[in-house]
């Protein structure tokens, strides 16, 4: 094998375990917990798979809840307040939001360009848009 | 006692390391320097390099927009009666994620509170953000029939947008 065909396998292995293989969000959304009248959810999820070998770690208010895998998603319930939504390649991103009690609140994660790595964006996004979004998306949470 | 001795010749380039043992000479045949360097200069030759260079910077920029300016801020929640605006004419926002920001016709905004520039307007049809190096959900700061602002619920802090800019919307 040379290296060429090296470099591409290795690539795809690569880029194949940062996808997630969790169950769809409509497999899963039966077996979600009903969100407590006292919480809302912040829902991450990420819809490309540009950059898919980059899984940074995402932070909630510097708290790890997960990873944002290409095609994936995950939700994590807290009281309401401020947050901060954050992950770090190259450089530290991150997404300040509010949270209501009985609300949910989607971001949107994506891979830009870096100079060396990737680098994370995030944005919000309407609640409609995020339901849709999630549809085909598997559940790379805890 | 340790000695270092590197040399490069037209022919070779060497590294010997001597530490007072017969320690054996590591030689780097001239020959992989040479194809290394001939591969490099015909890549740096090559046709599209300039423009794949500058595209990778653009790209690069285009990741590097500045942090927006913020100040923290007194925020007082409204209880009282939701007004809700609804813009009569698009406006859009420069200064902010590059490109500027759209507030949109026939968008509604609800006054759901005040700081100290005027009334906080928050969509009601949508999500409102700002994004410079990083993003910040953002409400519409609006003195009488200006933009005057941002408030930033996240951050608890207030974001001046100059100038000020004319906001058309009619109160429902």
């Amino acid at each position: 094998m040379n290296l060429t065909r090296r470099l591409l396998l290795t690539l795809c292995v690569v880029a194949i375990a940062g996808c997630a293989s969790g169950p769809k969000f409509s497999e899963m959304q039966s077996k979600m917990p009903t969100l407590k009248a006292s919480e809302g959810r912040i829902y991450v999820y990420r819809d490309s798979a540009f950059g898919a070998a980059m899984v940074p770690a995402v932070l909630v208010n510097g708290q790890e809840a997960g990873r944002s895998m290409a095609n994936s998603f995950f939700y994590i319930d807290r009281p309401p307040g401020e947050y901060k939504v954050s992950a770090t390649t190259e450089v530290e991103r991150s997404v300040s939001l509010v949270l209501a009690a009985g609300e949910s609140k989607f971001v949107k994660s994506s891979i830009g360009f870096g100079l060396f790595a990737g680098r994370p964006n995030f944005e919000l996004v309407n609640e409609a848009a995020g339901r849709a979004a999630l549809q085909s998306l598997s559940y790379s949470g805890k | 006692m340790q000695s270092i001795n590197l040399y490069d010749s037209s022919d070779t380039l060497a590294a010997s390391v001597a530490d007072g043992c017969d320690a054996q000479p590591l030689v780097i045949a001239a020959s992989k320097k040479t194809q290394l360097n001939q591969i490099l200069e015909r890549f740096m030759r090559h046709p599209f390099i300039e423009v794949v260079a500058i595209v990778w910077v653009g790209l690069l920029c285009a990741g590097c927009a500045p942090e927006i300016g913020r100040t923290a801020i007194p925020y007082v929640q409204n209880n009282g009666t939701k007004e809700v605006i609804q813009l009569t004419q698009s406006t859009t926002v420069p200064n902010y994620s590059g490109a500027g920001t759209t507030l949109f016709i026939g968008t509604r905004w609800d006054h759901v509170g005040e700081v100290a520039h005027g009334k906080v307007y928050r969509s009601k049809d949508s999500v409102f953000f700002l994004r410079g190096a990083n993003t910040h959900e953002a409400y519409l700061v609006v003195k009488g029939k200006k933009l005057v602002g941002f408030y930033l619920p996240g951050d608890k802090a207030w974001s001046v947008l100059e100038p000020s800019l004319d906001i058309e919307f009619g109160v429902n």
